[in-house]
C-alpha cells in the first residue's frame, strides 16, 4: 500500500499534455516556415527580383503551369521513368547485392567493379548513353537505374555480412539447411540495411530523372528547368524546385511507411 | 530420481575414468547409469596474434540419461566452449563426442541449445520463434502450431503467442528461449548461462521452473554457469574448470533430496558444504580465479 503511495508521488508529473506537444510539432515549422518566407519577400525589396523572385511570384508560377498543363505532362513522364528506373535498379541492387554478399566468389569477381562504379560521378555515362540509344526515355531510364542501382546493391552486400550473429546460430542450433538460413534468419536480418539502401537510391534516383531530363531530353521536369532557366522566369524554376522536393519527400514518405507497416520491429527491436 | 541413485560413486575411480575415455562408459555402466553423452579428450585451441589460447585440455565426460549437469568454472574456463562444441557451434580440435555412442561432427538435431543473449528473431512473433525448429524439421503447419503452443503453455506464455518478442521481459524472453529448444523435443537440452543476464528474482523463479520442466520431461541437461548456489540448487552433479589450460578439475555429486527449493537448499548443512567445497576448489577470493 504505502509502496503504491510513494511510486504515486515520485513520478514525475507530466507537465505537457500529449495534445500540447503534438501541437508544438505542428506550429513550430509552421513558424519556421513563416519566418523564411516573410524574410523572402522582404529580400525582394532590396534585391533584383528577376534573381529570386518571390513566395507570391512563385506560387503564382506554380499555379499557372498546373492551370496550363506544363507541369503536369511534364511530371507524368518524369515521375513514370523515375518509378520505372527505381524498381529496375532497386531490385537489381537487391538481387546482385545478395548474390554478392552471400558468395565470396561473387564478391571478389564483381566488388572491384562495383566499387569503382560506385565512386564515379555517373553523369559522365550519359554521353555513352545517348550514343548507344539515343536521346529517348530508355536513356534516362537507365540513368535512374544506374545511379539507384549501386547503393542498395551495396548496403544489402553489407547487411548480408553484418546479420547478427546470435541470430544466425540460433538457426544452425535449430538444424535449419543452408537455404532455410538464408530465407528464414538472414534475409529478415537484412531487411534494415536494405531499407536504408533502397532510401538512399530512391533519393540518388531522383536526382539521376533530373540530371538525365536536363541532359538527355525535349520532355520532363528537368528539361523545364533547362527551358525556364533559359528564359530567367525564376518564378518557375522555384515551382519547379518545390515539384522536384515534393517528389523526394513522397519517397522517404512511402519508404517510411511501408517500413512502419510492414517492417515495424526494424524500429522497435533496436 | 536422485535416491534411486544412492551413494555417490567413487570419486576416485571417476578420477580414472577420466583418463581413459573407454573405461568411462564401462564405470558408468558398472554403476547403472547408460551414458547419453561422452566426451573422449576434446581438445580446443584458439590461436591468437600475442598468444594461444588453450581454451579447452583433454575433457573427458560423460553425461548419463535424464541427468542435470552444471559446468561451473571461472571466465575462460572453457565451460561455454565445451557447450559449443557438443552443439556444432565450434569444431573440436582433438577429441571425439558421442550421443547415444554414434560419433557426432557438426552438432546433432537431437540436441537444443539455450544462448545467454536469448536472441529471439524480431520479425517473428513468439509462436513462430518457438515454431523455427520445427520448421527446419518439416513438420506441418498445423503440427507446428500445436505443438509451439503446447511449448508456450509450458513455460506459461501462452497469453503472448502473437506478440512481438521484443514487447516481452527479459525472463518472459527467456522462457520463450526455452520453449523454442524445448520444441524441437531434444535428447539433450544445453543452457549456456540461460539465466545470466536477468535480475536475481527473475533468476530465481526460471531457475525453480526450469528444475520443474526437467522433472517433468526427463530430458537430459547440461547447464554451464559461474554461480555456484544456480549450480547447486539444479544440478546432479556439477563438473569444476579451471582456466589455462581450460580443463575439467573434479566431478561432485550434488547428493541433496528433490525436489528442492531455493530456501531448503541454502540452509541444507549439505549443500553448505558443496558450497564451501566448490568455492575454495574455483579458489575464489585466493585470486587463483582470476
Amino acid at each position: 500500500m504505502s509502496a503504491v503511495a510513494t511510486r504515486r508521488a515520485d513520478a514525475p508529473p507530466r507537465r505537457v499534455p500529449l495534445a500540447d506537444r503534438r501541437a508544438t510539432g505542428i506550429i513550430a515549422p509552421l513558424i519556421a516556415a513563416a519566418v523564411i518566407l516573410g524574410a523572402w519577400e522582404i529580400t525582394g525589396l532590396f534585391v533584383n527580383r528577376v534573381l529570386i523572385s518571390s513566395p507570391q511570384g512563385a506560387v503564382s508560377s506554380l499555379y499557372d503551369m498546373i492551370r496550363q498543363g506544363t507541369i503536369n505532362g511534364a511530371l507524368s513522364i518524369s515521375v513514370r521513368e523515375l518509378y520505372l528506373g527505381l524498381a529496375i535498379g532497386l531490385a537489381g541492387g537487391i538481387v546482385l547485392g545478395v548474390a554478392i554478399g552471400r558468395y565470396a566468389l561473387l564478391d571478389s569477381i564483381f566488388s572491384p567493379f562495383v566499387n569503382a562504379a560506385n565512386a564515379t560521378p555517373l553523369n559522365v555515362l550519359i554521353p555513352l548513353l545517348i550514343l548507344w540509344v539515343g536521346i529517348s526515355a530508355e536513356a534516362r531510364v537507365l540513368f535512374v537505374v544506374l545511379i539507384s542501382f549501386f547503393p542498395v546493391l551495396l548496403n544489402t552486400a553489407a547487411g548480408l555480412r553484418n546479420v547478427s550473429r546470435g541470430y544466425v546460430e540460433v538457426g544452425q542450433m535449430l538444424g535449419l539447411s543452408e537455404w532455410q538460413l538464408l530465407r528464414k534468419v538472414i534475409l529478415p536480418g537484412t531487411v534494415p540495411y536494405i531499407f536504408a539502401g533502397i532510401r538512399l537510391g530512391s533519393a540518388l534516383g531522383v536526382i539521376g530523372m533530373i540530371v538525365g531530363e536536363m541532359e538527355v531530353s525535349n520532355v520532363g521536369v528537368g528539361y523545364l528547368l533547362n527551358f525556364y532557366g533559359e528564359g530567367f522566369q525564376t518564378g518557375n524554376l522555384l515551382a519547379l524546385v518545390f515539384i522536384s522536393a515534393l517528389i523526394g519527400v513522397v519517397n522517404v514518405m512511402v519508404v517510411r511507411t511501408v517500413q512502419k507497416r510492414w517492417f515495424r520491429w526494424i524500429d522497435a527491436a533496436r | 530420481m536422485t535416491d534411486d541413485r544412492g551413494t555417490a560413486p567413487d570419486r576416485q575411480a571417476r578420477a580414472g575414468a577420466r583418463a581413459a575415455a573407454p573405461a568411462t562408459k564401462a564405470v558408468e555402466e558398472a554403476a547403472g547409469q547408460e551414458a547419453v553423452l561422452e566426451y573422449a579428450g576434446i581438445g580446443k585451441t584458439f590461436p591468437g596474434a600475442d598468444r594461444t589460447v588453450v581454451a579447452l585440455d583433454q575433457v573427458t565426460l560423460a553425461v548419463r540419461r535424464r541427468e542435470f549437469v552444471s559446468l561451473v568454472g571461472p571466465s575462460g574456463c572453457g565451460k561455454t566452449t565445451l557447450l559449443r562444441i557438443t552443439n556444432g557451434l565450434e569444431t573440436a580440435d582433438e577429441g571425439t563426442l558421442a550421443l547415444e555412442g554414434k560419433t557426432l561432427s557438426g552438432g546433432s538435431q537431437d540436441m537444443a541449445y539455450v544462448f545467454q543473449d536469448i536472441n529471439l528473431l524480431p520479425w517473428r512473433s513468439v509462436v513462430k520463434n518457438v515454431e523455427l525448429g520445427l520448421e527446419a524439421r518439416g513438420l506441418p503447419k498445423a503440427e507446428r502450431r500445436e505443438r509451439a503452443m503446447e511449448m508456450l503453455q509450458m513455460v506459461g506464455l501462452t497469453q503472448v503467442a502473437n506478440a512481438a518478442p521484443y514487447t516481452l521481459s527479459g525472463g518472459m524472453q527467456q522462457r520463450v528461449g526455452v520453449a523454442r529448444a524445448l520444441a524441437v523435443r531434444p535428447k539433450v537440452l544445453l543452457m549456456d548461462e540461460p539465466f545470466g543476464q536477468l535480475d536475481n528474482f527473475t533468476r530465481e523463479t526460471l531457475q525453480v521452473e526450469i528444475a520443474e520442466l526437467w522433472a517433468a520431461l526427463g530430458t537430459t541437461i547440461v547447464f554451464v554457469t559461474h554461480d555456484v548456489d544456480e549450480a547447486i540448487f539444479l544440478s546432479d552433479r556439477i563438473v569444476l574448470f579451471q582456466p589455462d589450460p581450460g580443463r575439467l578439475t573434479e566431478v561432485i555429486d550434488v547428493d541433496l533430496p528433490r525436489p528442492r527449493t531455493g530456501y531448503d537448499v541454502r540452509a541444507h548443512q549439505r549443500a553448505i558444504e558443496l558450497r564451501a567445497h566448490i568455492v575454495s576448489r574455483l579458489g575464489v577470493g585466493t585470486g587463483a580465479a582470476r
